[in-house]
């Protein structure tokens, strides 16, 4: 989120809305969680229609119980 | 057929990005998934678009190109997406791959009220009705195809039915009648000998292995007792001492690939070292390539059995299979009726639910997190599965989550935060795809909102307000 707010501008501020810009890639920081290098490669095709188990919904929901952030071992 | 030595590869995954720079003079080829990285156009007719960027990349990879569909229906009944070979055919040209493969099997289905997706593939059932079926959709996919066409030896978690030829005879059949290569991935082979289908060496035996082009190998993991294909770690050690028998064997075969999820490097911490000790194992492989040719001794398989006439027609199986692995429990019943019980069907209901499951954390970031945070781990999950068997899944990830954003909306209509949180996910996967900007309304301060979020605290007491939130495609 760090990134995120770094990116973060607010363009406008004019009452009662404030209006505040934010480059896509960095809008979340699933990305940057799993500490892989997608720069401009999102996700965006259904990656898991091939054959195998999709492990995302193990990881962001581990992820979410652990305020260590330790998701070693969730898939083995 | 006169194809060049491709050599050793891997699948394309952004995460193996560190992999393909420190393996760089060892890996000959990577293998593309285009529809892995493609976006749903917001307009015309196209299935698929992929970004200019992302083509510039695969550009400039300094290895050999191949290209590997799962959108051609190569197995099924329904014709190939409308756009999608003029999707193809744009890759090819940009990329000159080759040869291109797809997966025999199905992931659309016809339904009573319209074609929907099944989110995974589905294996036909292997009978002369399904290899005439592959066999016409393969040459018709082919007609003025700039490349030769290979297709993948699928997994299948069904257990046999009587009455069905063997994957063996089925690939056969299927590669001799369309005259096409053959994408011998013996990781799938290793599934259904486990998984109580026919043995690896059986049904390489009844190949015709001079159409083998390429393979792929894996590794998978158990799940309820069957091992999936699940591209979750590095060859099994008795799989890989079957590759050492079958690969002398083979005297056309052109390149090897080796198929993981970067999500599972991460999560079990493999180490780039070690995905390189693999990718020198592929290179022992390939060194014995037709080493130990032997022609004329292919295995006829068995004769089709008399009661073959009694299994269902290849529509009416992706029928019952489709709606039983992406359906309610009534379609399961519908299926074990028809068909018969088999615990497969359970495996591909987990399969599928993994996929939607992924699909919706990894899309509706925020929206997910704040229910993770508010409700927990298991209701959130109790809630998915209610919305899985309320609709059918989605072949784009955008259109999967803007249905599960629906579903939420109307369940959780009171929520001050839930349905601008949801807003503002669909934006992001939006302006992702192809939107210029999106510009989303909060009645609560966004910085502040997100910020709990991120940070494990569910939001509380916010101050209200008038925000708009302009997400763009450019920093």
């Amino acid at each position: 989120m760090a990134e995120r707010q770094s990116h973060a501008t607010i363009v406008a501020k004019r009452q009662p809305t404030v209006r505040v810009q934010l480059p896509a890639k960095i809008a979340n920081d699933y990305e940057k969680f799993v500490e892989v290098q997608r720069s401009i490669f999102d996700r965006l095709g259904h990656l898991a229609c091939l054959s195998g188990f999709d492990i995302r919904w193990d990881i962001v929901s581990q992820y979410q119980v652990d305020e260590k952030l330790n998701i070693q071992g969730i898939a083995g | 057929m006169k194809l060049p030595d491709l050599g050793i590869g891997l699948i394309y995954m952004p995460g193996l990005e560190p992999l393909l720079q420190a393996g760089r003079d060892l890996i000959d080829v990577v293998e593309i998934e285009p529809e892995t990285h493609a976006y749903m156009p917001s307009t015309g007719p196209a299935p698929f678009a992929t970004h200019p960027e992302v083509l510039r990349r695969f550009q400039e990879l300094p290895f050999h190109v191949l290209l590997h569909g799962v959108g051609m229906q190569a197995g099924g009944t329904l014709s190939t997406m409308s756009g999608y070979r003029d999707y193809f055919d744009g890759l090819i040209e940009t990329l000159s791959p080759a040869w291109v493969s797809e997966h025999l099997s199905f992931n659309r289905v016809a339904g009573d009220d319209g074609n929907y997706d099944t989110a995974f593939l589905l294996p036909p059932l292997q009978t002369a009705a399904s290899v005439e079926l592959a066999v016409s959709n393969i040459r018709e996919f082919c007609a003025g195809l700039k490349v030769p066409f290979a297709f993948e030896t699928g997994v299948n978690y069904l257990q046999p039915k009587a009455g069905e030829m063997s994957e063996g005879r089925f690939w056969a059949e299927i590669a001799e009648q369309a005259d096409c290569g053959i994408l011998l991935d013996l990781h799938n082979l290793w599934c259904n000998q486990l998984n109580g289908r026919q043995s690896v060496l059986d049904a390489v035996a009844e190949l015709p292995l001079e159409r083998v082009w390429e393979i792929h190998l894996a590794g998978g993991e158990s799940l309820n007792g069957y091992w999936l294909d699940a591209h979750s770690d590095f060859v099994p050690k008795p799989l890989y001492e079957l590759a050492r028998e079958i690969v002398p064997q083979l005297p056309n075969l052109k390149a090897i690939n080796f198929e993981i999820m970067d999500d599972y490097v991460t999560a079990k911490g493999i180490s780039t070292a070690a995905m390189l000790d693999q990718m020198h194992q592929l290179r022992d492989l390939w060194r014995i390539r037709g080493t130990r040719v032997t022609a004329g001794n292919r295995r006829a398989g068995l004769p089709l059995a008399e009661d073959a006439a009694q299994l269902p027609a290849p529509a009416q199986w992706e029928r019952l299979l489709g709606d039983a692995a992406a359906g309610n429990e009534e379609a399961v019943h519908r299926f074990v009726a028809a068909i018969g019980e088999d615990p497969g069907i359970g495996v591909f209901r987990e399969l599928s639910q993994s996929a939607r499951a992924g699909i919706a954390v990894s899309g509706l970031v925020y929206g997910c997190r704040f229910l993770l945070l508010q409700l927990g781990r298991q209701a959130l999950r109790e809630l998915l599965t209610e919305f899985w068997m309320a609709t059918r899944p989605q072949l784009h990830p955008l259109a999967e989550c803007r249905s599960f954003a629906r579903f939420l909306r109307r369940r959780f209509s009171d929520s001050p935060y839930l349905p601008q949180l949801l807003d503002y996910d669909l934006a992001v996967l939006e302006v992702k795809a192809d939107r210029d900007r999106v510009t989303v309304e909060f009645q609560h301060q966004p910085d502040a909102l997100l910020q709990a979020l991120d940070s494990g605290r569910v939001p509380e007491d916010l101050p209200r307000g008038n925000y708009r939130v302009s997400l763009g495609s450019a920093a």
